[in-house]
């Protein structure tokens, strides 16, 4: 009984929706030209070991040179190929992205539907927790956690991840409050399904949409505030090959040797502005309802 | 009103609350030692067994977790946020200092937001769809995907570098202030660039505008005196929550330019393990921006009228 009630209607409406997202997010050529952008990094990324001309830890050169044919994006402070660096780079900070947006999307998603299902008690209780993470401004929370944790590439990813909790939480408390008292919502709960079935089978399906157009922004921010936290020492450590780390090599060279720090700098620009674009795509195509976030960097 | 703010009052009692609990536990979730952690980086030498248990006494780190915890708050709520270990003086002499600094910076980078934001969108808003209108679309992208570190890096090698018309390193005199003024504001001002344009459009398309232009007042007169009023109204809030975020902006910002401030005192509670430090400032600054968006939220149900504060 209950499967007949589920699938055919999840599994039509799936493909038929999947068709006309892609039609609409086909024609927004910001939307397109994001998606090539993040295709090449992710290349780079999970190419990095074959496409990168030197090892991107070995001193392979003089101490900064500038871009020439041997290196294409000149050398560092200790003679290392910049552009082998940022390929490994695209390694770490695609991974800051995802691991962060999960552990933010696990929690954060996980207390909004306890919230908003619940209500109640349940949902003061979470629903001020949350606001108590709001009153640490963007990258306050993160350094928060790291203060606790203290600094590295690891902690790095939960302190991002943490301080993203709030936003979804928010997202999935608002949806499912109203998603709830709908019909079907109340026959699957007459027909006997337990908290469990209905919130993850009959709430959840319907949040996929603007959890997808979330966390495409997310990670685009999870990888700025990421990099912020490297950039100010608290993330990840030299000798590693991290793009906010990188510009702080250069800060002190900006007049004699551009390069070491506007190239890793313009690494996380593009990746940034691809997961912006796509996002911002996602969001014409997917939900008409406008994600609102805030951007703090 | 008196009520709603007194109402709205009462519910920050438990986020204060838990604010104060979330702090206080940085220390005690930490791995290992505190005490040990804290003398090797404040110190930076190796710590001898007096001074490891002076510390943990005048902290109060030998006392059960429970005694520690109410401390803390009677403390703090005092004002009291105990002595930093690097400074060897009280953490909240040392955070006034450092906010007056940073107060200076978020207006100032608050007035950059302002004075690129306000006037792109209104343009925009009257350019709707062309070239300039897609323009200021791509500058609120550029500002919220660039890294605000680089942005300051680039700032400095273009305007302080290369075409040496403002310094570098931001020391007392006002023109100091310009670079990382602006290195904040871009993101604020992109937001409220987009903002405004939408808001604007949105007044322009109403009936009453279509009205005093069928009256036969000037477009010039009507977008000054009537649309750009009331399309304000939707950017304060947002303006004010702006604000509050610069407080966040500051921690990068302040680090890019050598810029003492709570952002800088906070990275370097974090990297020297200054925990009675990093906790003050970072009470400090939460409980500022809490009150900030108190305050705007105050000021919004002032503005517009048709807000309900009952």
């Amino acid at each position: 009984m209950q499967a007949t009630i589920d699938r055919p209607i999840e599994l039509r409406g799936g493909r038929r929706g999947l068709a006309a997202v892609w039609r609409v997010f086909r024609r927004n050529r910001g939307a397109v030209a994001g998606l090539f952008l993040l295709a090449a990094w992710v290349m780079a990324a999970v190419l990095a070991s074959r496409i990168a001309p030197y090892d991107p830890l070995a001193l392979t050169g003089a101490s900064r040179q500038a871009p020439s044919s041997l290196h294409l994006m000149g050398t560092d402070l200790l003679g290392r190929d910049m552009l082998s660096r940022i390929f490994f780079g695209a390694r770490i900070s695609l991974s800051i992205g995802l691991i962060s947006v999960t552990i933010g999307l696990g929690t954060g998603g996980l207390l909004g539907l306890l919230a908003g299902y619940y209500r109640g008690r349940v949902d003061g209780a979470i629903m001020r927790l949350v606001d108590a993470l709001l009153a640490f401004p963007g990258l306050l929370l993160a350094l928060m956690v790291i203060a606790a944790l203290r600094p590295g590439l690891v902690n790095v990813m939960v302190a991002v991840g943490v301080s993203s909790v709030p936003l979804y939480a928010r997202l999935v408390r608002g949806s499912s409050l109203s998603i709830r008292e709908q019909e079907y919502v109340q026959a699957a709960k007459a027909l006997g399904a337990s908290d469990r079935r209905v919130m993850f089978r009959h709430v959840l399906p319907n949040l996929v949409g603007p959890i997808i157009v979330l966390s495409t922004l997310q990670v685009g921010s999870a990888i700025l505030i990421g990099s912020a936290l490297s950039y100010l020492g608290m993330g990840a450590q030299p000798p590693t090959p991290e793009w906010g780390l990188m510009t702080v090599d250069g800060q002190a060279y900006l007049s004699s040797a551009w390069w070491i720090s506007t190239f890793p700098g313009l690494a996380i620009f593009s990746v940034v502005i691809g997961f912006n674009l796509v996002g911002d795509g996602l969001r014409a195509a997917l939900d008409p309802r406008a994600v609102h976030r805030q951007a703090d960097l | 009103m008196a009520r709603y703010i007194g109402r709205r009052l009462i519910v920050l009692v438990p986020v204060v609350w838990l604010v104060f609990t979330l702090v206080f536990s940085i220390l005690h979730i930490l791995p290992g030692d505190p005490v040990q952690l804290m003398l090797a980086g404040a110190e930076a030498g190796v710590s001898s067994p007096e001074r490891m248990a002076q510390l943990r006494k005048s902290m109060g780190l030998d006392q059960p977790l429970y005694i520690q915890y109410g401390g803390f708050i009677l403390h703090a709520v005092r004002g009291d946020l105990g002595e930093s270990i690097r400074f060897q003086s009280p953490v909240n002499r040392l955070v006034l200092t450092a906010a007056s600094q940073t107060l200076q910076l978020s207006v100032a980078g608050l007035a950059a937001a302002l004075t690129i934001g306000l006037p792109l969108g209104i343009i925009a808003a009257l350019n709707e769809n062309r070239w300039i209108d897609t323009t200021a679309t791509l500058i609120a992208l550029l500002g919220v995907s660039m890294p605000l570190f680089w942005l300051g890096q680039l700032l400095i090698l273009g305007v302080a570098i290369h075409l040496r018309w403002l310094p570098a390193i931001s020391g007392e005199q006002l023109r100091g202030i310009v670079l990382p003024a602006f290195t904040l504001g871009f993101v604020s001002a992109g937001l409220i660039s987009r903002l405004m344009r939408a808001s604007l459009a949105e007044v322009l398309h109403s009936d009453y505008i279509r009205t005093a232009l069928a009256k036969g007042l000037r477009k010039r007169a009507i977008v000054m005196r009537h649309a750009i009023k009331n399309a304000l109204i939707p950017v304060v809030t947002v303006v004010g929550l702006q604000f509050g975020g610069m407080l966040s902006g500051a921690v990068v910002t302040e680090t890019v330019f050598s810029r003492p401030g709570l952002g800088s005192l906070v990275v370097k509670g974090i990297l020297w393990h200054d925990y009675p430090l990093i906790q003050g400032t970072v009470l400090f600054i939460a409980i500022s921006y809490v009150l900030v968006n108190l305050l705007v939220d105050l000021a919004y149900a002032r503005l517009d009228p048709r807000i309900d504060y009952t």
